[in-house]
């Protein structure tokens, strides 16, 4: 069906298609006006449930209400969460294992090196470590966490991968215990807190926000590592032969 | 309605990213317009999240961040799926 409506760019149909894109683009302005003003006539709700995260926010451990609901109240959902970027994960790994590797990093001599970037993340890369443990730490009081810290950490993978001068192997022990390490403790202790209230993920309340704490830790980790892996698979394609930063190409060359 | 501009911004975006989706060949063009259709809906989302007495509710919030997240590793795989397809064939997806 989708395939029958895409606008194909062949000669002899172009005026057809325009009018068809006009027509779409018509109905899809119609319908969202729709939704707009449907959602205008919609009342403002009372959401009790404000009043419940406020009531219960000494009881969670921390004292950021959104921070409290992602790991506390709703803490479910991260879990799945951290367990689709894991599939995701599995789902891009390179389908050969790299059976020659030298372990996670190994330095590679690129002579197309950019010494401007080399130069400028000796300065940036020890900055966005602190930076991303400090969001890691204040998300228990004011807006961070382990994702804002993750996405941090992997900005400093990708510019190390961009600089061309690291050959990385995401099949090697370390990076994949890395990778797994968030949701294997998040689910140790989401189930070790069952031994205690018969539910799991049910924190209790002296000593939930440390056990916040470690899963944050393990989460930022793994969250890093998924990111980076899943933009060194996308760079290091074969398709991707005219990138500076593609270090098999790079070796070919020498 | 609070933030009635922003909900009939993210509308709009959600629009264009449904055009996108439905008129556009290219499947690189199709992600890109997938994504700018999730923005739009998270922008509903949080200018939606106010209650009657003006606080905000912070579940709305904490959902949206979940589903950044999410909507960034389906982009990746995505994105991998096209480029396996390009390494497979030397054919793009939708000329």
């Amino acid at each position: 069906m989708f395939h029958s409506m895409t606008l194909h760019n062949e000669e002899g149909s172009k005026e057809n298609n325009f009018g068809l894109g006009v027509f779409l683009g018509g109905v899809i302005c119609v319908f969202c006006s729709l939704i707009f003003f449907s959602l205008l006539q919609v009342p403002v709700p009372s959401r009790p449930v404000v009043e419940l995260i406020e009531q219960n926010l000494a009881s969670s451990g921390v004292s950021n209400p959104v921070t409290a609901v992602l790991l506390n109240f709703r803490s479910l959902d991260t879990l799945l969460e951290i367990a689709v970027l894991l599939i995701v994960a599995l789902a891009v790994m390179p389908n050969k294992l790299d059976s020659t590797s030298q372990g996670f990093i190994t330095h590679v001599k690129n002579p197309h090196r950019n010494d401007v970037l080399e130069a400028f993340l000796r300065w940036l890369l020890p900055s966005i470590v602190v930076t991303a443990g400090y969001l890691l730490w204040t998300g228990a009081s004011l807006p961070g966490g382990a994702f804002q810290a993750g996405a941090l950490l992997a900005g400093a993978g990708i510019l190390l991968l961009l600089t061309g001068s690291y050959r990385v192997d995401f099949s090697c022990d370390i990076a994949q215990k890395m990778m797994v390490v968030g949701l294997v403790i998040f689910l140790i202790v989401g189930v070790g807190v069952a031994t205690n209230s018969k539910t799991i993920l049910d924190f209790p309340d002296k000593y939930a926000g440390a056990l916040i704490l470690v899963i944050e830790v393990a989460a930022t980790l793994s969250i890093a590592m998924i990111l980076v892996l899943l933009y060194h698979s996308l760079t290091n394609s074969e398709s991707d032969k005219y990138a500076p930063y593609n270090v098999d190409r790079i070796e070919k060359e020498e | 309605m609070e933030g009635s501009l922003y909900t009939a911004i993210g509308i709009a975006m959600f629009g264009i990213g449904l055009f996108g989706v439905v008129a556009l060949a290219q499947a690189m063009k199709k992600i890109l317009a997938v994504n700018i259709c999730g923005v739009g809906i998270f922008m509903i989302f949080i200018a939606n999240s106010t209650a009657v007495n003006g606080s905000v509710d912070y579940v709305p919030h904490a959902i949206v961040l979940t589903g950044i997240v999410v909507a960034v590793a389906g982009t990746a795989l995505a994105l991998s799926l096209v480029c396996r397809i390009y390494d497979k064939t030397k054919q793009q997806v939708g000329k």
